[in-house]
């Protein structure tokens, strides 16, 4: 609200002297108006120098007859690449090596840290162990706290320690004990390998030491030995051979149905011819017997059932790896069946490119031969043209003359382009001089307004040269001023002086008369009062306000204006409907 | 050199007319505007600076912002000894501040020096912004100052409008008095 004028009462007073003050500064406004006079002569002068030294500025040259300047170049290049590129290539090299030479360092002193870690190591070891004692210790003394903690009679601690002591020096010499019973063990260990190795030697002598006899027989056991072994071998082969015959027949058979049925009735007949051997054998047999021979058979049977096992699994194998095969095989040829494929296709393409080609053979032809009659025509309307072209050219100037045309058409062809050119060159010189011309006219008109004022000058000058040529009296003149304004400055530094008092004292009354304001009660309220009224004029006016918005926005005085309105010219228009 | 010239501009006119805020607008070139009433007591003085079109000369407008409240009328008064120029504001929604103007122009001129032909003044129709409100036309401003002498203006001061424009005129017009009259000092002089 008062935000705006802070000092809306208590400011006013000073006001008064600043109101009176403005009177001296207005009289003394008028005094200054002395100054435009001998303003006035000053100004001309200048002003017909200023003028001379445009005349001279003036560059005639300068109207567009002036030389084209050469254009600057642009701006040098500021790297020299080659040396530019070496340099950073020594920085980067710098570099690198700064960079090799710290990983050096780190290196070094990751090894010396290594070397120094063994060391660590090894103490810590030691350290570790002495700790261990440090804690044995630590438990004995714990324990002995313990054991005064619960208050215990030192006599029953020292009865403890010498059982403690005993059964320590029992375990003692029970280990000592079993020390050397191990001890014995090893002795006798050794005694025994050491008599395995007299034994071999023994055997060895032994049979050195043999009688021839029965060395050679030894001898001869064991080449019998290894006859057999050859021998089984033998007869695994010729079994072999055998069951491939067997085989051999079996296919042979296979092939006839006869043979097949007479095969299996001998079987079966052999089987039954077997199975009644062994019932008559069984019959024979004693009850033990029989049994023998089942477990016999049983365990026949087991080894023939590994065995076969064994070999259908080879057999498996086998099979495996010959589908193997015949798949690769068929992927193989799957392949070379592809590429023939192609091939027949291409050929079959072309095949069918050739028939096309047979098929449109005969409109071909037919355009071809169109094209070729037209062609024949127009050769012919081609040889008429030049065969009358011939006559005409007995009527046209000859080589020579024809050429001496050309270059003469050519010459004035140059000629007429130079002429053309000089008229443009011309042009633009007219122009250019009728600009001149111009600028030139407008000099003028300057030049001689210029020597006009000039005149003028000339004129009041000489008039003044009049003045001044007496100089007695302008100096008594002079004089004159001068003493009547030092007169007056002395006035004036006097009635200043007054003022300047009179200033003052108006200024202490002034105080003394705020001093008693400010304590006089009826002052003070008048202020409140004052601020008081500024407050409901506020109010007041923010009502006034809101009044009038809220008149206007109910007032209805131009909607009723309208109806009347409105109203009348219906009236009107009924007027003159009744009207006949 | 140029000259500085000081005018002492007496603003008047009914309370709540807009006179504080026109000042204030004159004051902040349009950046504030006192939204609220705050009733001017006595006399609140301020300077504004005016650079004139034609001259390099420059007039300090000494403005007395006067109370329009009529219990302050004879206080005021006594500020304005020896006006320099006069403004004179009324407010167009409010046709009774528009018909005061005559009571306010002859008791600024009544306080002027008795050798003082004339007084170079403005009549300033304030709160134009408020074109549904208005009470006083253009036409009877214009006519009403053309009868007293005074150049007439339309502004707002909430729009910022024109507001220059009669503070402007003011100077140049107290501008070239002072020339005229300082002309006929150098005739006198002269002769
Ligand atoms: N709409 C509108 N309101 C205005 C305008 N100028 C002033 N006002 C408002 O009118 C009210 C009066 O403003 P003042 O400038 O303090 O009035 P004043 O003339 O100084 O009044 P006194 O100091 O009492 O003489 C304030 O609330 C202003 O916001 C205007 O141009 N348009
Ligand atoms: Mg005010």
């Amino acid at each position: 609200m008062s935000n705006y004028r802070p000092p809306p009462t208590g400011g006013r007073p000073p006001r008064l002297p600043t109101g009176s003050g403005r009177l001296q500064t207005g009289s003394f406004r008028i005094g200054t108006g002395m100054r435009p006079g001998s303003r006035g002569v000053g100004g001309i002068g200048g002003g017909a120098l200023n003028s001379q030294v445009v005349i001279s500025d003036r560059p005639v040259t300068g109207q567009g007859l002036g030389g084209m300047g050469t254009g600057v170049k642009g701006p040098q290049r500021q790297v020299q690449d080659k040396s530019y590129y070496l340099g950073l290539l020594r920085s980067k090299i710098g570099e690198l090596n700064n960079e090799v030479m710290k990983l050096t360092r780190e290196l070094d002193s990751l090894q010396q840290e290594s070397a120094t870690y063994m060391t660590y190591e090894k103490r810590a070891e030691v350290l570790a162990s002495e700790v261990e004692d440090l804690r044995g210790e630590l438990g004995d003394y714990n324990t002995l706290i313990d054991k005064l903690n619960t208050e215990t009679e030192i006599e029953a601690i020292i009865e403890d320690y010498s059982a403690l002591c005993h059964q320590n020096e029992i375990e003692s010499r029970t280990i000592d004990s079993l020390f050397a019973e191990k001890h014995q063990h090893e002795i006798k260990a050794n005694q025994l390998e050491t008599e395995i190795e007299q034994e071999k030697q023994l055997t060895e002598t032994l049979i050195e030491s043999m009688d021839e006899e029965v060395r050679s027989k030894y001898h001869q056991l064991k080449l019998e030995n290894a006859q057999i072994k050859e021998d089984a071998e033998q007869k695994e082969k010729e079994l072999e051979s055998l069951t491939e015959k067997a085989k051999m027949l079996k296919e042979e058979v296979a092939t006839s149905d006869l043979k097949q049925r007479a095969f299996q009735l001998h079987q079966q007949l052999a089987e039954v011819t077997a199975k009644r051997d062994e019932w008559k054998q069984k019959e024979k047999e004693t009850p033990e017997q029989e049994r023998e021979r089942l477990l016999k058979q049983v365990k026949r049977d087991n080894q023939e059932i590994a065995s076969l096992e064994r070999r259908s699994d080879e057999l498996r194998d086998e099979l495996d790896k010959h589908q193997e095969s015949l798949r690769q095989t068929e992927a193989n040829l799957d392949e070379a069946q592809g590429e023939k494929a192609a091939k027949i296709k291409e050929l079959k393409a072309k095949e069918d490119e050739r028939q096309s080609y047979i098929d449109s053979f005969e409109d071909l032809k037919k355009a071809e031969m169109e094209k070729l009659e037209n062609l024949q025509e127009m050769i012919v309307g081609v040889l008429e043209h030049i065969s009358e072209a011939i006559v005409e050219s007995e009527n046209l100037p000859s080589v020579s003359q024809y050429q001496e045309l050309q270059e003469d058409l050519l010459y004035k062809q140059e000629e007429v382009k130079k002429a053309s050119k000089t008229a443009n060159t011309l042009e633009s010189q007219n122009a250019q001089l009728q600009k001149d011309l111009h600028n030139i006219n407008e000099m003028e008109d300057k030049i001689k307004k210029e020597l006009e004022t000039l005149k003028e000058n000339i004129s009041t000058m000489e008039q003044e040269v009049e003045v001044f040529s007496d100089l007695e009296k302008l100096r008594n003149d002079q004089e004159m001023i001068e003493k009547g304004l030092i007169v007056e400055r002395e006035k004036l530094a006097q009635r200043k002086i007054a003022v300047k008092k009179n200033t003052e004292e108006v200024q202490a009354v002034y105080e003394n008369e705020k001093a008693i304001l400010a304590k006089d009660e009826t002052y003070t309220q008048l202020g409140n009062l004052e601020r008081k009224l500024q407050h409901i004029e506020q109010n007041n006016f923010v009502m006034k306000e809101f009044i009038a918005t809220r008149q206007m926005e109910g007032n209805y005085k131009q909607v009723a204006e309208r109806v009347q309105q409105l109203q009348k010219d219906y009236n009107e228009l009924l007027i003159q409907a009744i009207q006949p | 050199m140029p000259l500085v010239l000081r005018a002492k501009t007496v603003v008047v006119g009914d309370p709540a007319v807009g006179k504080s805020a026109l000042i204030k607008s004159l004051q902040t070139d349009g950046t504030q505007f006192l939204k609220s009433y705050s009733m001017t007591l006595g006399v609140d003085i301020s300077m504004k600076t005016i650079n004139l079109k034609d001259s390099e000369d420059i007039v300090e407008l000494y403005v007395y912002d006067s109370a329009g409240k009529e219990l302050y009328s004879d206080f005021v008064q006594n500020f304005w000894e020896h006006p320099g120029v006069v403004a004179v504001v009324f407010d167009v929604t409010d046709r009774q501040s528009f018909q005061s103007c005559t009571k306010w122009l002859e008791r600024v001129k009544a306080r002027k020096a008795a050798v003082e032909l004339v007084l170079p003044g403005v009549l300033i129709a304030n709160k134009v912004d408020l074109t549904q409100r208005r009470e006083v036309t253009e036409e009877e401003g214009r006519s009403f100052a053309k009868s007293k002498e005074l150049e007439y203006f339309e502004c707002s001061a909430k729009e910022q409008d024109n507001i220059q424009e009669p503070f402007k005129y003011l100077a140049e017009s107290f501008h070239s008095l002072y020339q005229s009259k300082a002309n006929q000092i150098q005739t006198l002089v002269l002769s």
